[in-house]
């Protein structure tokens, strides 16, 4: 069975509007379905804009939904009250892509690793400070520093520390929200492997969110593509890198800078008139789906 | 840094002499010495006029003309000062004859010191409660506006719009004078209290607000709300210590605004009553010609409150920009 289920996710944003102007809506997420099972690493791809990041946050309730349904080990999410929604956040965590935004630059890193420990009640001040520094060492940072304030860490340094704050409360189930684009290139491969061991020694699963394909080749067992709030595609990594059908996967795909400067290769343009807005997901292959 | 030192001290001087008030002043509130209207100060010496050293004492006034209220020192008498006698640190030696006046006195023979600190407590104590008052009605309309946002948002910022762009002044005066004209002065202290909160509040709310707002953008409130923070512990926890640096300069600034308006509506005589010492009363009985012609003694209200804005404005200016930590 599915662990994170999403069907018929749909978010519209109000802009604008005034005493005399109505507002225009946006719809940021537009009929998405797709289910991660348990301890895969599910790619979430796309370009800036196209609603990547909103679906993230629609399963985590930090935004909420417009219309659709959310299941977690089969229970609807949406349906919880405030008072049970609190104790599933125990269960699935997220990882901002931000690393200077996501911490509060006020707070010490054990503050910030500790807090969801006291918003949870969970162990008395000994017991959470043994664990917060379990936490640190989990994460590779070293718990010496553990009074140190965000701003002076590095920015892969940030971003262990958001990690461990995210397992502080054993979640079974992570948000990855782009977690290392705003990485140098040389930090982005020892956060990437740190997430990967992580995966296969606390069982985790990974809704990985990211613009860079290369690295979700690399890490994901399953993508999807999303165009415009829609997904498009949705498969296999092998295959979709493969046999890429949806003409904006593409598109997508042809842009991947290759690291040889000998190599040409033809870049694909997107022709938004080839993109149909009306086609649905059609399975070509088993377990590839693509709007054909 | 020498310049924020010394502000420091100017205030923490003030602060000091409001709280030792009744150590300091060598005469009560009310205590008249009515053979010495508008008398000039009384100096402390050490040197007596044929050059010989003594501990300190004073000279005793001695009325010339009763019409002018001019004085002249009776240099032949030497009256030594007291220390630590009656629970005052200072006094004359023979408080009949020759009273320490170490300001001079008012029209009604009262010490002008002594008025002038236990003024200070209902003067600054008056701007701090109003202050704090300020900083806590601004902080909350501000923290839920900027939080909430949406509807609440528009209705509390219109709110404290309206109270904004009405001038203070008037505000102050229009309501102290819909309340009867002779209250006691703990009514007038909690009233005063109240009016200035309320005009200081907006500018408070405006900070807060824009800071709350900007602040629950950010990653790290997303983070806390995933964490499982109810609403409450993301706004006290983790958006209000970001106005903190904000709230501070704030205080400091609405201090010395409410001490000048204390001494207006006192001035204008809708402030403290009769019998009650606060600078705005005491400039108010200061208020005609002869205290800026003959009796400027009279004005040292005045000079206190200058000293006192003046220590704040050293203390607090020139702030570095607020670290991260």
């Amino acid at each position: 069975m599915a662990l994170v289920e999403v069907s018929h996710l749909v978010k519209r944003f109000r802009r604008g509007g005034g005493l005399l102007r109505r507002p225009s809506t946006i719809t940021a997420v537009d009929d998405v379905s797709f289910a991660i099972d348990e301890g895969e690493t599910f790619g979430l791809v796309g370009e800036s804009g196209c609603g990547k990041t909103t679906t993230g946050r629609c399963i985590l309730r930090l935004v909420e939904p417009t219309s659709g349904a959310v299941r977690f080990r089969g229970e609807d999410v949406l349906a919880y009250s405030p008072k049970r929604m609190r104790a599933a956040r125990r269960q699935m965590q997220i990882v901002f892509q931000d690393p200077y935004g996501s911490l509060n630059p006020r707070m010490t890193a054990r503050q910030i690793v500790e807090e969801p420990l006291i918003i949870h009640r969970m162990g008395a001040r000994a017991a959470r400070r043994e664990r917060v520094a379990g936490l640190f060492g989990l994460v590779g940072l070293d718990p010496a520093h553990l009074e140190r304030h965000p701003h002076q860490f590095s920015g892969g340094q940030r971003q262990r520390i958001g990690l461990a704050r995210a397992l502080a409360l054993n979640p079974s189930f992570l948000v990855l929200d782009e977690p290392v684009s705003a990485l140098d290139v040389s930090v982005q491969a020892q956060v990437v492997n740190l997430l990967m061991d992580l995966q296969r020694q606390l069982t985790l699963t990974y809704l990985f969110i990211a613009h860079d394909l290369r690295l979700v080749e690399h890490v994901c067992s399953r993508v999807a593509v999303m165009y415009l709030g829609r997904i498009v595609e949705v498969g296999p990594t092998g295959a979709i890198f493969a046999a890429p059908r949806h003409p904006y996967t593409r598109a997508l795909l042809s842009a991947v800078p290759i690291p040889d400067p000998d190599a040409r290769r033809a870049r694909i343009v997107l022709d938004p008139a080839a993109v149909s807005r009306e086609a649905s997901l059609k399975e070509i292959a088993a377990g590839h789906w693509a709007e054909v | 840094m020498t310049t924020r030192r010394v502000g420091a001290a100017l205030v923490l001087l003030a602060a000091a002499a409001a709280f030792a008030a009744p150590a300091l002043a060598p005469h009560a509130l009310d205590q008249r010495f009515v053979a010495l209207l508008n008398a000039p100060p009384t100096v402390p010496r050490l040197v007596d006029d044929r050059g010989a050293w003594h501990l300190p004492f004073i000279h005793p006034w001695r009325l010339v003309n009763q019409l002018e209220q001019t004085y002249e020192q009776d240099r032949s008498t030497r009256v030594r000062l007291v220390w630590f006698a009656n629970r005052r640190l200072v006094s004359s030696s023979d408080e009949a004859r020759a009273p320490l006046l170490l300001l001079g006195s008012d029209s009604l023979g009262r010490d002008v010191f002594s008025r002038l600190v236990y003024g200070a407590r209902t003067s600054l104590g008056l701007a701090a409660v109003a202050s704090l008052g300020a900083i806590l009605l601004g902080g909350t309309l501000g923290a839920t506006a900027g939080y909430a946002g949406g509807i609440v948002d528009d209705l509390l910022m219109r709110a404290s719009d309206f109270v904004l762009v009405l001038p203070a002044m008037y505000v102050a005066l229009g309501l102290r004078s819909a309340l009867p004209l002779v209250l006691d002065a703990w009514t007038v202290f909690a009233f005063l209290a109240a009016i200035f909160a309320v005009i200081g509040t907006p500018y408070v709310a405006r900070g807060v607000r824009a800071i709350v707002r900007t602040e629950a953008r950010l990653d790290y409130a997303s983070a806390a709300a995933a964490l499982g923070a109810g609403h409450a512990r993301v706004l006290v926890r983790h958006l209000l210590p970001a106005a903190r640096g904000f709230l501070v300069v704030e205080a400091t600034t609405l201090v010395p605004a409410f001490i000048v308006a204390e001494a207006t509506l006192s001035y204008v005589g809708l402030g403290f009553p009769d019998g009650v010492s606060s600078w705005g009363t005491m400039l108010h009985e200061a208020s005609s010609i002869r205290a800026f012609t003959d009796f400027p003694w009279l004005l040292s209200p005045a000079a206190a409150m200058f000293v006192v804005v003046l220590g704040l404005n050293l203390a607090f200016q020139h702030r570095p920009p607020l670290s991260q930590a």
